[in-house]
């Protein structure tokens, strides 16, 4: 077909060129740590012991970031047509990504890294304005019912962004004057437990976080391209995956942001004698089928250009990012605009290493420890 | 709060699996040791400033809009509100006669008081444990202290296992090490980047730079109180994680749509927060005589 086109992480036009270098506090910091000797990990004991056991040593904790405005771009489509790819996203979401990784390469090979491990790609949404008054918005709908106001009060529709506050200061006010309380915030405007940032609608910070690591032969662990390898790895995958043979040669992702009109979206209804019939949405099917397998097949691309023999720990997520018109009855409004979906895949691709072919036993055992607790106090230990 | 040599009924968060695989090693619990320190976040530091001074004498002009910058008066009270909540903890640590605190979790809880007033509150929490030397195992019972070289207790976020784990590895826990940076975001930038699918530069820096200052700061401390050389400077730092938290200037009622609005710039907190370790002092029978070799297994409990 002709819109499978690999998306290139070239850069996209806009405003202000990005940032091209690391911040000064970074250089500072990489210095220092040189200069010390001194290794910082977020590795947890263990995988910082098996790290070592493999023949690593952590270098430093590395990362990158980049904040990215996504423009949402609804496709005008023929009604009745398929659904089809949303390529200027696809590059947009790409490129964030790219330049958080490739910041936090820079950083790696500023150690002197072989590679990353543990590398968590984390995407941010809640610079977004709205989504942000959405949360404040449910929890004083849900006080307000708690109170005895009914729905048809608290149930604002499609202003509510404009409206929810003065309604519910209104309600908050009349409370503390009944409770006898001195006027006082009301509980959904304390600042909430995670950072919250209204950085403005449609902004979308991506980081990619993780610990560089050296290996202690003369052997060269970096990838062809001569860039250190990055992988989404734990220490206790790491080290099963070198013992057993294998390298890490380097991350490798798809990803596809694809709409599907609404009309792929509408069950059919019966007609006057005929009830509505349970069935497939053949539109919708394919149009998710197309979309997920355009996403894989250029993380086959990337592989391929590792000269990968293999990828593994493959991971698909389905996102629907913050470039929903309103967050009223998100639902059932993907009916009348179309669903915007982003498929991403993710996986770390390996090569086998010459000349070894060191056989893992595995061994059963029952664990006698209680599974709840070790979850509780974060001890990693299955 | 007992000063007793061994208290015997001490008070502690552990696991059952952390207190087994600590009193095998010899280490026994001293008490739940707590920390706290409040403070204002007076967030009149950050957001547009007036400088008259500078408008009169200066080439400066009246009001200074809001920039996208360190707020470096935030980030010093924010990094003394720490230390003081993990110091007041070694120091309840010294008192119960502890070698060292495990399991210290940092605790931070955002209060708006009345009058307007945005209190931020540091809980440092964790368990107290001391080395017992009649009760230890055979083969370690000389085994020299952990303390620290001025004699303070060292403090560590490591659970039980992992703690023992790395005595094993040949290594010890030296404190809890955080750094700080808060940053505010001139949100006016944003009206440059209208309608276009491209990088926010100015933000990513001013993200990047805080993350990083963050754990540069972690580091200086590090050094400015052990220098290298110094028998407890650190080798590392495991376990590190950069956090984040926001302080948005706070208005009650309406007026609050102003801030959701974006006209007021957000405030946000950076935190590193890290264990830093040191190898143990040579000859320390704690030190694994062989390499423990890992085993690959399967659990059968699911």
């Amino acid at each position: 077909m002709s819109h499978h086109r690999p998306p290139p992480p070239g850069p996209a036009p806009g405003p202000v060129p990005p940032s091209p270098a690391l911040p000064r506090h970074a250089h500072e910091r990489i210095a220092e740590m040189k200069a010390k000797k001194l290794f910082t990990c977020d590795l947890s004991i263990n995988e910082f012991l098996l790290v070592k056991e493999a023949g690593f040593d952590c270098l430093g904790l590395v990362m990158g970031t980049s904040i990215y405005q996504v423009v949402p771009t609804v496709p005008k489509l023929e009604k009745g047509s398929p659904g089809c790819e949303v390529y200027e996203m696809t590059k947009a979401l790409y490129h964030a990504r790219d330049l958080a990784m490739s910041r936090m390469e820079q950083e790696a090979e500023e150690l002197g890294g072989d590679g990353i491990i543990g590398v968590r790609l984390v995407v941010n949404l809640d610079g977004d304005p709205q989504r942000l008054a959405w949360k404040q918005y449910r929890q004083w709908q849900a006080w307000a019912h708690e109170q005895g106001y009914p729905r048809r009060v608290t149930n604002l529709g499609a202003s509510w962004f404009s409206t929810w506050q003065r309604v519910a200061w209104g309600q908050w006010t009349l409370w503390c004057q009944r409770m006898g309380w001195p006027a006082q915030p009301a509980p959904w405007s304390l600042p909430p437990r995670e950072a919250s940032y209204a950085l403005g609608q449609n902004v979308v910070e991506f980081m990619a976080i993780g610990t560089a690591v050296k290996h202690r032969g003369p052997e060269s662990f970096k990838n062809k391209k001569g860039k250190p390898f990055q992988s989404d790895l734990t220490g206790q995958e790491f080290w099963m995956l070198v013992r057993s043979g294998y390298r890490p040669v380097g991350f490798v992702m798809g990803n596809c942001v694809y709409y599907v009109p609404p009309w792929l979206l509408k069950p059919t209804t019966g007609g006057f004698f005929t009830r509505a019939k349970s069935c497939e949405l053949s539109g919708y099917t394919h149009g998710l089928y197309d979309a997920r397998e355009l996403a894989i097949e250029r993380l086959q691309w990337e592989a391929e250009a590792l000269e990968a023999t293999g990828v593994v720990d493959v991971t698909v997520t389905e996102h629907s990012h913050a470039w929903q018109r309103s967050y009223v009855n998100l639902g059932n409004a993907a009916l009348t605009t179309g669903e915007m979906i982003e498929l991403f895949v993710i996986g770390t691709a390996v090569v086998p290493m010459p000349g070894a072919d060191r056989k893992l036993q595995a061994r059963l055992v029952h664990i006698a420890n209680d599974r709840r607790e070790a979850q509780r106090f974060g001890g990693r230990e299955e | 709060m007992t000063t007793a040599q061994r208290p015997v009924p001490a008070l502690s968060d552990l696991s059952v699996t952390e207190f087994l695989t600590l009193s095998r090693m010899g280490f026994l619990p001293h008490g739940l040791v707590v920390g706290a320190s409040v403070y204002e976040a007076d967030t009149s530091a950050s957001g547009a400033q007036i400088d008259l001074w500078g408008a009169l004498f200066g080439n400066a002009p009246l009001v200074r809009p809001v920039q996208t910058e360190e707020v470096v008066a935030l980030s010093e009270a924010v990094r003394a509100a720490r230390m003081l909540a993990i110091e007041r903890m070694r120091m309840q640590a010294a008192a119960v006669n502890a070698e060292g605190v495990v399991g210290v979790r940092l605790d931070v809880e955002h209060h708006l008081w009345r009058g307007n007033h945005q209190v931020v509150k540091f809980v440092a929490v964790g368990t107290a444990i001391g080395f017992d030397h009649a009760h230890g195992p055979e083969e370690i019972r000389g085994a020299p202290t952990l303390r620290l070289a001025n004699g303070a207790p060292f403090t560590s976020d490591l659970s039980g296992q992992d703690f023992v784990a790395l005595l094993q590895a040949g290594y010890r826990p030296v404190t809890v090490a955080s750094g700080t940076c808060v940053y505010q975001l001139n949100l006016q930038e944003l009206g440059r980047y209208q309608g276009y699918n491209c990088e926010i530069a100015e933000y990513t820096r001013a993200f990047f730079d805080a993350r990083e200052t963050a754990m540069a700061r972690l580091q200086y401390d590090l050094f400015s109180w052990w220098p290298v050389g110094h028998p407890d400077a650190p080798t590392g730092i495991v376990g590190m994680t950069v956090s984040e938290t926001a302080h948005r200037p706070q208005l009650m009622g309406p007026a609050r749509n102003a801030v959701v609005a974006g006209s007021m710039a957000p405030v946000v907190e950076f935190t590193a927060v890290g264990t830093a370790i040191t190898p143990l002092a040579p000859g320390d029978p704690r030190r694994a005589k062989t390499t423990v070799k890992p085993l690959v297994v399967v659990p059968l409990d699911r």
